[in-house]
């Protein structure tokens, strides 16, 4: 049953202002915390010292070595014809792609020229070729019926697995 | 120079495809005749293959890499800090030392017994030494053995087949006419297989061919098969392993492969080897 409708209360709007007020500073005070611990620096762990190793680092540190005045010379002089030597390693790999990327293009062309059929069927993707694997060269060549001791082999090094987003 | 056409694309690779402008390789026709009206006159379509061997063992090192080499290992040992195993060698030292004059305790004595850090060092030098690897220096009998897959191990080599051109014997890459009805790859695959035989195992990188090759046949064959000359695609492929059952075949060092074939073939192949 409908009561006669109640006259709703006026609120001081002095006490409402306040109302307002502290829910702004509650919501500031939480912005306020989130952004101090973005500005912390989070500890990588490829980067993090053993604390074994940390705790004994006094111990660890070598004897400066003296660099004779020549030797800093001969330095500076062998980083120089290094920066050189790569720059020019460089220039002639970016040649050697540059050519063989012309090189197909131009028998691409020529295919296509020959007949469109042919040209497309060449740019069909071969699927027998991937997964590719080759494995590059090695310091020495493999030794000839090589006899492998017996045993297990545990794999043990670190996978520095970084995930995409971190979770805060 | 070869690349005279291209100077401006070559120019744009050059600064690292940061230009502004980068046109793709595809806005260029390298084709020959592009500009000329296709008159249609008839070619031979020739698929050929040059099955690379990669090196096995890596080059030695030139004169700057060795000094480069060695330079970065001395930074590397200046700037690190001492391992555990140098901490134990110190320590072994000290009650060496402290025994020799006669201030060792009885925990002293008790570890100069232990096997010291250096004795670990050195049995652990000696059991490397005592390994044998392979050597890196061929046989000079195996390296001039052209038909030795072994030979000259830290260079890429390709293969070369001895082949009937018209009338000449010609040194070239295992290479045949297209057939009706096949792709210029399929075409590829069955060259290799009449080259070398079946044993042979090689990948062959994809449908699409990585150069080209043109040559005109003499007068009177042009004439009387009415066929200008042939049109020789180039598909690249990796030796994997087998015997080449052929009877005039080589492994030719790059050297090698521009003595054995023409000057103008050689050029063609030249521009999609990568070493």
């Amino acid at each position: 049953m409908a009561e006669p409708l109640k006259k709703k209360k006026r609120i001081d709007p002095a006490v409402l202002r306040a109302r307002e007020e502290r829910k702004k500073k509650k919501i500031e005070k939480q912005i306020r915390r989130l952004e101090k611990n973005s500005r912390q620096l989070k500890p990588i762990d490829e980067l993090e010292i053993p604390p074994a190793v940390f705790d004994t680092l006094k111990q660890r540190a070598r004897e400066p070595t003296v660099i004779s005045h020549e030797e800093m010379e001969e330095r500076a002089l062998l980083l120089k014809e290094w920066s050189l030597y790569k720059m020019k390693e460089r220039m002639n790999d970016v040649q050697l792609l540059d050519k063989m990327i012309i090189s197909q293009q131009k028998a691409m062309d020529e295919l296509r020229l020959e007949s469109e059929e042919l040209y497309q069927e060449a740019l069909a993707m071969d699927l027998n070729v991937m997964p590719f694997t080759i494995k590059g060269p090695v310091h020495t060549p493999p030794i000839v019926n090589y006899d492998s001791p017996d045993g297990d082999y545990t794999n043990i090094t670190k996978d520095w697995f970084q995930p995409l987003f971190v979770k805060q | 120079m070869a690349l005279l056409k291209t100077s401006h694309f070559t120019r744009i690779l050059l600064s690292g495809g940061r230009h502004a402008g980068f046109v793709r390789p595809s806005a260029f026709n390298f084709a020959s005749n592009a500009s000329e009206p296709h008159i249609s006159k008839k070619w031979d379509l020739v698929s050929s293959v040059c099955v690379e061997r990669n090196p096995i063992i890596t080059a030695d090192l030139t004169d700057i890499e060795n000094k480069m080499q060695i330079f970065l290992s001395k930074i590397e040992l200046e700037q690190s800090k001492k391992s555990d195993h140098e901490l134990r060698k110190e320590r072994d030292k000290i009650t060496v030392d402290a025994l020799k004059k006669g201030n060792a305790s009885e925990a002293d004595l008790e570890q100069a017994t232990k096997a010291t850090a250096q004795d670990f060092e050195d049995a652990s030098q000696d059991e490397f030494a005592k390994f044998t690897f392979a050597s890196r220096k061929n046989d000079p009998t195996i390296d001039e053995d052209a038909r030795n897959i072994k030979r000259h191990l830290s260079k890429h080599l390709v293969l070369l087949t001895q082949q009937k051109v018209g009338s000449d014997s010609v040194w070239l890459l295992p290479q045949s006419v297209r057939k009706e009805g096949e792709t210029m790859r399929q075409t590829a695959d069955r060259a290799l297989v009449e080259a070398v035989g079946e044993n042979f195992r090689s990948i062959v990188l994809g449908n699409a061919p990585v150069g080209f090759y043109k040559y005109k046949y003499p007068k009177d064959v042009r004439d009387k098969r009415g066929v200008e000359g042939a049109k020789v695609f180039f598909f690249k492929a990796i030796y994997q392993e087998g015997e080449a059952s052929c009877k005039d075949f080589v492994w030719a060092t790059k050297e090698e492969l521009g003595k054995k074939t023409k000057q103008d073939y050689f050029k063609s192949v030249d521009q999609f080897l990568l070493f």
